[in-house]
């Protein structure tokens, strides 16, 4: 089980960063890209969802760092 | 944790207290998500980019933010302080706020403050929510023999379910004893104002159960933690166990549980085109007969344990979601029923001229009937050519609106759907309380659970209609105008399966060695 427990903290370690800058490049575009009138909204919804989704995926990518470490060793599945 | 000898009575009085405050702290919540259509004319009218803000914040924020945060401060309280007086606190803060919603005059009458005071008492109530659930369970699982600690708490579990079916009943009550002006005008306050008598309830109740015996004792020591977040997030040994409950339980959960209750019900009413009265009676009635199961679930998972219990239902989840929103797609799509063609009715055109340019748009409004008794109304605007010459070409004729009543033979295969999505909700939902409180130790119980709960929920679970949408709108190509209406389900069934083999790999099947409390 330990180096299945790796792999899987090596899986969460590359989606982590991927998920991050693909919702905040998203998010970037998107607030460029709103009408004027659309604008504040707009950028606010994405600076909420970025300001919390990216401790989100930083705990993720530590998990993952975690796993590496053989952190979860003692935890018996 | 250590046992406790108190009889099934003082138990079911333990869970009656403590389930029935929660479920109207639910039931707070969800008024308001389920008046947004009323709230919104009054408070937040879409041409005052003002009030747009405020909406959009206090959508937003009350569950991405303010929930999380809740969940930090009162959970930091709870290990302090003790847990009957936080989730006290909290069933006074949702009361309080729900119940100054329905008094707060609408934007027509003081302008701009009116949505800025829903805002705050949204955000209130989102902090409010943060905190209490992380206590009931606590509470609950505190009082519980270890042999029992999920079925007890599964009482809690139940709450979320029970909470959004009776504010769809009370809104339901008062929609059907109000006109519709009426309500539109006033009624929707009713649902609001209500709580506080529940709230009242409630509150007498609650003030007279003892403290946790299990956080009691502990305090008694002196044996309470004095920086609960410090030591909650701090320390690696725990933290990396917050860690382990976000991303191999609750990220999860929260994604089958709002795919699977919320996402399917507005899968219905939208993409299916079902008459929304109709849509929300039938999920009820599924809603109704699933909700035994949490305590099914929770009470297996006494005898086999917690993990494999959740694990099975994200599985499920992910492997057949799909397929069932397919089903209820084919069950009121127009196109696989037998139509009563000489039923057919199209009513006379009505038209509208706009004023800017001087377009007169009319509307058809068609009526099909079909053999299992259905009925499929459309309106479609078009372009009147007379006035507008050469605009008709630049505009399709566009269907405005449809809506699909279904015969009632349709009741139950849609109700079938249903509760297989809702089986699934209860396998995850059932016994996280108790896998949860098992994982930390008492003395940052409270504070440990409750964020990770509330992220996995909160955070996954309520941007399950936003990034559905957005992946809706990604696959948009022109052959396809309205994109793929399954593309949604890709996020939480990803969410699903990532959380699924974490949880398969890494979670612990009993309680883990870090309740050392004694």
């Amino acid at each position: 089980m330990g180096i299945i427990k790796r792999i899987v903290g090596v899986l969460c370690m590359i989606l982590a960063p991927v998920a991050a800058w693909l919702l905040t490049s998203e998010g970037i575009k998107k607030m460029a890209a709103a009408a004027p009138a659309d604008k504040t909204n707009t950028t606010t919804q994405w600076l909420i969802l970025i300001i919390i989704f990216l401790p989100v995926m930083a705990g993720l990518l530590l998990f993952g760092w975690y796993a590496v470490k053989g952190e979860f060793e003692d935890v018996t599945s | 944790m250590s046992q406790n000898n108190l009889s099934t009575r003082a138990l079911g009085t333990v869970i009656a207290s403590s389930s029935v405050g929660t479920l109207i702290e639910w039931y707070d919540f969800y008024i308001f998500g389920s008046l947004a259509k009323e709230i919104s004319v009054q408070f937040f009218p879409s041409d005052n980019p003002t009030a747009a803000f405020l909406s959009t914040l206090a959508t937003f924020a009350a569950g991405f933010i303010v929930r999380p945060f809740g969940a930090l401060f009162f959970g930091r309280l709870g290990d302090i302080i003790g847990r009957k007086y936080t989730f006290l606190v909290t069933l006074l803060v949702m009361g309080g706020a729900t119940f100054a919603i329905g008094l707060i005059p609408g934007y027509k009458t003081i302008g701009a403050l009116a949505p800025a005071l829903v805002l705050i008492l949204r955000l209130l109530q989102g902090l409010a929510l943060g905190g209490e659930y992380g206590g009931a369970a606590t509470y609950v699982a505190e009082h519980a023999p270890a042999n029992k600690r999920g079925f007890w708490t599964s009482w809690i579990q139940m709450t979320a379910t029970v909470g959004l079916a009776v504010s769809l009943v009370v809104i339901i009550a008062c929609r059907s004893m109000l006109s519709k002006e009426d309500f539109a005008d006033w009624g929707w306050r009713i649902p609001f104002l209500l709580s506080i008598i529940m709230i009242g309830i409630s509150v007498i109740i609650r003030l007279r159960m003892n403290e946790s015996p299990v956080f009691a004792k502990l305090k008694a020591e002196g044996k309470t933690s004095a920086n609960p977040l410090a030591e909650s997030f701090g320390k690696k040994e725990n933290f990396k166990m917050v860690l382990l409950a976000l991303f191999g339980a609750t990220m999860g959960q929260g994604v089958v549980w709002y795919s699977g209750q919320f996402l399917s019900l507005q899968f219905f009413k939208g993409a299916c085109a079902v008459d929304a009265q109709q849509a929300e009676t039938w999920f009820g009635w599924a809603f109704i007969l699933a909700t035994p199961l949490f305590l099914v679930f929770a009470s297996l998972s006494d005898k086999i344990g917690r993990k494999w219990i959740m694990m099975a239902g994200m599985l499920l989840a992910v492997l057949t979601t799909k397929s069932l929103f397919q089903q209820l797609k084919a069950i009121s799509d127009p196109a696989n029923k037998q139509e009563l063609v000489d039923q057919k009715v199209e009513k006379p055109a009505t038209f509208k001229i706009d004023a800017k340019t001087n377009d007169t748009t009319y509307t058809i409004e068609t009526t099909r009937k079909f053999a299992d008794g259905s009925v499929f109304m459309t309106k479609t605007d078009r372009l009147a050519p007379v006035d507008s010459i050469g605009k008709s070409a630049k505009m399709a004729p566009k269907v405005a609106s449809k809506s699909m009543k279904l015969g009632d033979s349709n009741m139950w295969s849609v109700i079938g759907v249903i509760f297989i999505l809702m089986v699934y909700v209860t396998m995850v939902y059932g016994p996280i309380a108790a896998f949860l409180v098992e994982l930390f130790p008492t003395r940052i119980r409270y504070t440990s659970m409750s964020l990770p709960y509330h992220i996995g929920n909160g955070v996954f679970g309520g941007l399950v209609p936003f990034v559905g949408a957005l992946l809706v709108a990604y696959s948009v190509t022109p052959t396809m105008p309205s994109g793929d209406i399954y593309a949604g389900l890709s996020y939480p069934l990803g969410v699903a399966l990532l959380c699924f083999i974490i949880g398969v790999v890494f979670l612990p099947n009993g309680a883990t060695n870090t309740t050392h409390d004694d």
